[in-house]
């Protein structure tokens, strides 16, 4: 499944991929048939790019969430995911677009916090405190990434093992990369 | 309100563009030379900062060729507020000092709140210049009282010195059309005369550089409606990004806008290099045959 913030909570049409039109402009198109629109909201056709890029071929599951799906919403859809058959989850979301005065929101001094508290969070595989992000100051800092956060908190409960692959803020917005893994039962 | 949908009477014939005391016909394309009262705005910051040298400047852009200057107080881009008071006492001063100096001179201030619109109206402004897509209603009032212009512009639905993250549009000339053309049509509902109304894309204001290179591509489809059309590109990012140069290497490319806007029927050019864009607008109306050379030798001696 790949879990991110859209317009609304929705489940797309898992044959869809990334549309740029919005942002880009088509100039000379690829080969082979048109895309299908409407296309994925931008978050989810991003999974869906990583997917084709890593070669996976298998079921796919694209879940939008509304940028202002209540926080136990959020928790109550990925302890649905969890409930049903394996699966593995790519939730999107980025932090912060606040970070820098450079920053498509320009500098909110709360911004570097909010995102280290968030890294220092999933460093240690705490996910109560994805859980309890406040999703007003989250949408105050631009950091569109909350409702797949908690998603995923939801998902996963309380404890997972991570390893965080990259954390940067290239142009002002905040990105964590990380593979978290359920805790053992009982742990 | 009237019952007409959006956009429905929007457009109209070309006439004449008036402002301050001169009426410019269609053809003529006209430079309206930027003279900044910040210390910090995008380019060459704090450059007319200093009032005399702020004067010093208009003495200059208007040698140059300039038809407009367009005074600003706050710069676009986000950074430390400006009252309404501190905008005021930046601009109106200067305005006067302009005006007593340049009697004939359009002046132009760039500023989207009524309160200040106002103040530069008394001393002695012809235009305003609201970057901020009709964000503050009382603006077009101002405008109508006091007989001046009024620039509607497009700002993809920003506030006020914010920029976009990931603006998205289905077809962003649609929505620069309807919004432009709503904003026109309110003002002149509003009391403002229509020959003094501008309409303007309003480049890299809530567009990426595919936005704003689109609407460069499409601007036929503005100038089509008849309004004058104010183009607002100089030096601005989608063109720093287009060609991948720093802030003082994006002449070329803002003269190389200007003059396809300019072959497309824009009528006003915003622009911090006068003498440039003066001749790249000359050239550009000397093929269109608005314009004839200054002298032709080549071949006839």
């Amino acid at each position: 499944m790949v879990a991110g913030p859209g317009d609304a909570t929705a489940e797309w049409d898992p044959g869809a991929r990334l549309d740029l039109s919005a942002y880009a402009p088509p100039l000379p198109s690829p080969p082979g048939p048109p895309p299908a629109r409407p296309g994925l909201p931008p978050a989810l056709g991003l999974g869906a790019m990583l997917l084709d890029q890593a070669g996976y071929t298998g079921r796919r599951v694209f879940q939008a969430v509304d940028r202002a799906e209540p926080s136990a919403a959020c928790a109550r859809l990925g302890a649905r995911l969890a409930a049903g058959p394996r699966t593995a989850l790519l939730a999107m979301g980025d932090g912060s677009a606040r970070r820098t005065t450079a920053a498509p929101g320009y500098l909110d001094e709360r911004a570097v916090p909010f995102d280290l508290n968030i890294e220092k969070a999933v460093r240690a595989g705490d996910l109560t405190t994805l859980a309890g992000v406040d999703p007003a100051l989250a949408r105050e800092l631009m950091a569109s990434g909350r409702p797949a956060w908690q998603l995923l908190a939801g998902a996963l409960g309380p404890r997972a093992a991570t390893e965080v692959l990259y954390a940067g803020a290239p142009y002002g917005v905040s990105y964590l990369v990380a593979v978290l893994t359920p805790a053992p039962a009982g742990e | 309100m009237d019952d007409l949908p959006p956009g429905a009477a929007a457009h109209r014939e070309p006439g004449p563009l008036r402002l301050g005391r001169h009426d410019f016909a269609p053809g003529r394309l006209l430079v309206m030379a930027i003279v900044n009262r910040t210390p910090d705005s995008f380019y060459r910051p704090g450059i007319t900062w200093d009032e005399g040298r702020a004067l010093d400047r208009v003495g200059t852009v208007v040698a140059e060729g300039a038809d407009i200057v367009d005074v600003g107080g706050v710069p676009a881009r986000p950074a430390a507020e400006v009252t309404v008071a501190e905008e005021i006492r930046r601009t109106v001063p200067f305005i006067e000092a302009v005006r007593a100096a340049h009697p004939d001179l359009v002046i132009s201030v760039d500023t989207w709140r009524h309160e200040v619109a106002r103040a530069v109206c008394e001393a002695g402004a012809d235009l305003l210049n609201d970057t901020w897509s009709g964000w503050d209603p009382k603006l077009a009032d101002v405008a109508a009282e006091f007989g001046t212009g009024l620039v509607c512009s497009h700002a993809g639905g920003l506030l006020p010195r914010t920029r976009l993250f990931r603006a998205a549009y289905t077809d962003v000339m649609a929505d620069v059309l309807e919004r432009t053309l709503a904003l026109a049509r309110q003002a002149e509902q509003a009391g403002v005369d229509r020959d003094r109304i501008l309409i303007d894309p309003a480049h890299d204001f809530g567009k990426n550089a595919w936005h704003s290179l689109e609407i460069s591509r499409r601007l036929a489809e503005m100038t089509a409606t008849g309004w004058p059309v104010l183009l607002a590109v100089s030096n601005k990012d989608f063109v720093g990004e287009t060609l991948n140069v720093p802030l003082e290497e994006r002449l070329a490319g803002t003269l190389a806008v200007t003059s396809v806007a300019a072959w497309l029927g824009a009528r006003v050019f915003r622009a911090h290099q006068v003498a440039e864009t003066r001749q790249a607008l000359d050239m550009v109306a000397a093929i269109k045959g608005d314009l004839a050379p200054a002298r032709v030798i080549r071949g006839l001696t």
